[in-house]
């Protein structure tokens, strides 16, 4: 207990860094988004505490404090979701304890078995512990299922938030965890999260809900790149932490530009934004292009080092090649339904809100431009020398899966919630801890029945049972 | 520390006495009766304190009467009763302050006339349970306390609170019953009531008969206590019972009960003399008693009946940290029980303040009473985080120690269900937070009044950020580890005590 609390290293810098300017770019946007002042102040307020939980959580050094921040975290982001949507929060609340009911059992199994430090990796036999605890916070698959409904349904700076932070802190919790070694199981999950969250992501209705499956997608890449156990697969991951982090906050804050513009999340009531928006236009383009991985963008940085990490694992690589062209495809959706095509009705927002929300999105682009425009600043800075980004061969394969990207679109176009109701019970499949705690809640209550002679008799009988159970 | 085993003594006969000369007062002196009932409530308190103080360094024993271990009656108390003489000290004094303070010029009104003798016996009788040493002995303070606690559950006289006192004097009787029995098992087979000269000799008792004994023990003690299936009462009782009556119970005595299943279990039915194991079937309904009463604490419209099975499921915690059977697991346990103990007894202290102003139980009509009484609904807000279980806030430690203990015996499973309560506990508490702190609508008339005791609730509320520097505090931690190492090995015990009887 007199270990000291935090320790400062390199790859846990850059995290800070995105937690700082993400919360900094929030604290801007929701200024302008929010319509009550006292949502305005409600958010400000837990804002600072999610800040300071946050970064508490990054720079730990032993897991017990790293899962104290992070349940604090938890709170915080349980409080700014219901600042909206009550009933939402308290699901958000439940899934996450319930996850780190999982993840404090590995915990203290690790301070038993002596490896409290995040710096030394978990002993084995608890690694399922971890894996399923931190696993409900990165949305592995099977535990993915809260993610949609909940980073689909926050407010647009709060969902920022969630896809930009919060679930990284899981993934920060796996390269912990991890020994340096290829994990077979964690290396799959993440090839299929990609590929489900890609696909899924295209078919959605509702612009917040694509972007929730696209933040799984990329959750998959990271995930990936942390499985392969390499110095490489750590730098990128954290990597595209980093990037993923920054442009999902733009991408998020664009959505809640166009909720409060038209009124609607849905696909069937936006159109026409970039005449509408230009400004938001513009910013959507730049960060569309950067998840996308197009050449120049920070994404095609991140996304090369992630390849550069599974460079020895071509399922895996064949299988995010795939996803890449899932992620083309939802963005040109994006693009095409929200800013291009028919002008429906906007709302009149106030110039100075829309500065606002604009500004939080330009706030973040400042940070990304770096590390676009120096693609191998951040290896460096986290370990790993001598990677060659451009090269003909992959700017012509990232090209070539936006295309490939634009043309399915164009293609399916006419049917966009194309099995939609099939897919969407196989995903909310999980989500049976809500259910099971109502109808094990009326079960047990119907026990209590209110008649004396019934809880006399199993007084009694328990006292026999007892008895009995002791003298065999 | 002067005269160090005569605290507990005093510990109990203050308040006994302090009991009948009130009533007697009352008589010759209306006006003055609250001032002495609160005075006496402070000397209690700072009897019992004393005694906890003196019991946490080393062993008190004392002989009453002069009277040798096999003949006469023993107070002893060591530290681990001096944790549970902590929580009666300030239990017992928030709860004599919460139905006392208030007493106007004219003197007590006619309801607190009548309970404020049966405080002080239930007190007393709790002081003399955490310090007998003698089997029997503890049977006779159970009566008391029963007696005390069913009379004052039923004391404000609803409909509602007449049927839950009977149902607790049914099955408290049943339960005081089945320790009977017990007792007079190990008397019949070892000839002897005195705790440690019995824990010696138990190994000679018939291992049928012991089986008997544990079972109906264990039977006996987890009625009084709220083990489930033994619980059924305590809904009922604690939730129809007035505000320092609940505070008391679910705080105190519940705790004093588990004392006793501790001492029991640990030093007549030790595992290797015994032959069965207490510890894993304690485990098991501990586990039971966590998910009845989270699950059944849910759709909860009564915020005391919420609280009531909320205590079932604390308890069960308590269960499963003995059921590890280590001394980190005790530990837990024990610090599980104080800081449950300070949280249930301010809750039910705020429960009861707001039910009055706004004029019902329902939570559901506590609407914006956080916003009108902000420090005390920040310190309810406090306070129920703090049960939740939420870190860093005192209520998580002892659930930490207890997963600490749980993952030491490789039981990852109760592991992650002590934890999973933490997310059930969740279900219930914050629909009833948010309702506290949403704005009132302009149709619903404003409460006026001021919040019953709220001083005392403010400093009560303060204590999950006092415990949740427990981190910080090695020496707290060392010394919860020493007084499980005292329950885990009976022999230390048993040292204790007869050694200090040789002149």
């Amino acid at each position: 207990m007199t270990e000291p609390f935090f320790v400062v290293a390199a790859e846990r810098v850059l995290p800070a860094l995105l937690a700082g300017a993400l919360v900094a770019a929030a604290a801007v946007y929701g200024e302008g988004y929010f319509d009550a002042v006292e949502e305005r102040r409600a958010f400000r307020a837990l804002l600072r505490v999610f800040f300071f939980s946050v970064i508490g959580a990054v720079f730990s050094s032993s897991w017990l404090v790293f899962f104290v921040f992070v349940e604090i975290s938890t709170v915080a982001l349980f409080l700014m979701i219901a600042i909206q949507r009550r009933d939402v929060a308290e699901g958000y609340l439940q899934i996450q304890l319930v996850g780190a009911s999982f993840f404090l059992a590995g915990i203290a199994g690790a301070s038993i078995m002596g490896g409290a430090l995040l710096s030394s990796p978990v002993p084995r036999v608890l690694l399922p512990l971890f894996i399923l605890g931190l696993g409900v916070k990165a949305a592995l698959p099977g535990l993915h299922f809260w993610l949609p409904e909940v980073h689909g349904t926050a407010p647009a700076p709060v969902s920022a938030l969630l896809s930009g932070f919060a679930v990284k802190l899981g993934v920060f919790g796996f390269l912990a965890a991890l020994p340096s070694e290829p994990h077979s199981f964690l290396l799959a999950a993440g090839a299929f999260m990609a590929l489900w969250g890609a696909f899924r992501a295209a078919l959605q209705p509702d612009v917040k809900r694509l972007l929730a499956y696209s933040t799984m997608s990329q959750l998959g890449y990271i995930v990936a790149a942390a499985a392969a156990g390499s110095q490489v697969g750590t730098a990128a991951a954290i990597f595209h932490t980093a990037v993923h982090g920054l442009v999902k906050g733009m991408l998020f804050f664009c959505a809640g530009i166009l909720e409060k513009t038209y009124g609607t999340k849905k696909f069937s009531g936006l159109g026409g934004g970039a005449a509408a928006l230009p400004w938001t236009f513009f910013l959507f383009v730049f960060a569309a292009a950067s998840l996308l991985g197009l050449p120049g963008t920070p994404g095609f940085a991140s996304k090369g080092l992630i390849k550069e990490a599974l460079h020895g694992f071509s399922p895996i690589s064949l299988c995010l090649l795939a996803a890449n062209v899932g992620t083309a495809v939802s963005f040109f959706k994006m693009g095409a339904f929200a800013f291009g095509g028919v002008q429906k009705s906007p709302r009149k927002i106030l110039q100075g809100r829309l500065r606002l929300m604009n500004g939080g999105m330009l706030m973040l682009v400042v940070f990304l431009l770096p590390l676009g425009l120096f693609p191998g600043w951040a290896p460096s800075f986290l370990g790993v020398e001598g990677i060659r980004f451009y090269s003909f061969a992959k700017c012509a394969e990232s090209l070539s899966v936006a295309l490939a990207g634009a043309l399915l679109f164009a293609a399916y176009r006419k049917k966009p919630g194309f099995a939609d109701a099939l897919l969407r019970r196989i995903d909310e499949a999980g989500s049976c801890f809500s259910c099971v705690s109502e109808r094990g809640g009326a079960f047990v209550r119907s026990v209590q029945s209110g008649f004396l002679r019934g809880y006399l008799f199993a007084a009694v009988a328990t006292a026999l049972l007892l008895m009995l159970w002791f003298s065999r | 520390m002067i005269f160090p085993n005569y605290w507990m003594l005093f510990s109990i006969l203050f308040p006994m006495t302090a009991a009948f000369i009130l009533q007697l007062l009352h008589h010759f002196a209306p006006s003055k009766t609250g001032g002495w009932i609160l005075l006496s409530c402070g000397i209690t308190s700072l009897l019992t304190f004393g005694a906890a103080v003196s019991a946490s360094s080393g062993v008190r024993v004392l002989r009453l009467g002069g009277w040798g271990a096999d003949l006469g009656i023993l107070l002893v108390s060591d530290p681990l009763s001096a944790v549970f003489l902590f929580i009666s000290a300030f239990g017992g004094a928030a709860a004599v302050w919460a139905t006392f303070s208030n007493i106007s010029k004219s003197g007590p009104t006619a309801e607190q006339w009548r309970l404020c003798g049966l405080f002080f016996i239930l007190w007393a009788s709790l002081n003399g349970i955490l310090t007998t040493g003698d089997l029997f002995n503890l049977f006779v303070f159970f009566e008391i306390l029963a007696v005390a606690a069913y009379v004052l559950t039923g004391a404000s006289k609803t409909r509602e609170a007449l049927e839950a006192g009977l149902k607790y004097l049914v099955l408290g009787t049943v339960g005081a019953l089945l320790i009977l029995l017990a007792t007079s098992m190990l008397y019949m087979g070892g000839g002897i009531l005195n705790f440690a000269l019995l824990s010696s000799v138990v190994g000679g008792i018939p291992r049928g008969a012991l089986a008997v004994a544990a079972g109906f023990m264990i039977a006996g003690l987890g009625l009084k206590m709220g083990m489930v299936p033994f619980h059924f009462w305590l809904p009922d009782a604690h939730s129809s019972a007035s505000t320092g009556v609940s505070m008391l119970l679910s705080g105190v005595v519940v705790k004093a009960s588990f004392y006793s299943l501790l001492r029991v279990t640990t030093l007549l039915f030790p595992a290797e003399q015994a032959g069965f194991s207490i510890p894993d079937t304690l485990l098991v309904l501990g586990l039971l008693s966590l998910f009845t009463g989270h699950l059944s604490a849910q759709r909860q419209t009564s915020i005391k009946r919420m609280l009531a099975w909320s205590t079932v499921a604390h308890m069960g915690y308590l269960l499963i940290g003995i059921g590890c059977a280590s001394p980190l697991g005790v530990a837990g346990a024990l610090l599980h029980s104080f800081n449950h103990a300070a949280a249930k007894t301010a809750l039910f202290l705020g429960a009861g303040s707001f039910s009055t102003l706004s004029g019902s139980k329902e939570w559901r009509s506590f609407t914006g009473l956080g916003r009108r009484f902000p420090r005390e609904g920040a310190a309810f807000l406090l306070l129920a985080a703090s049960i939740i279980g939420l870190p860093p806030l005192g209520g998580f430690w002892g659930k930490w120690m207890i997963v600490l203990a749980a993952m030491e015996k490789g039981r990852w499973m109760t592991a992650v269900a002590v934890e999973l309560g933490t997310a059930l506990s969740c279900v219930y508490y914050v629909p009833v937070l948010f309702r506290l702190f949403s704005p009132r609508r302009s149709e619903e008339t404003v409460p006026v009044g001021v919040f019953h005791s709220g001083m005392l609730f403010f400093a009560l509320g303060m204590t999950p950020l006092l415990l949740a520097l427990f981190y910080f505090v090695p020496s707290l931690y060392e010394y919860l580890i020493a007084a499980g190492e005292w329950v885990v090995s009976p022999a230390l015990y048993r040292d204790a005590v007869l050694g200090s009887m040789v002149p």
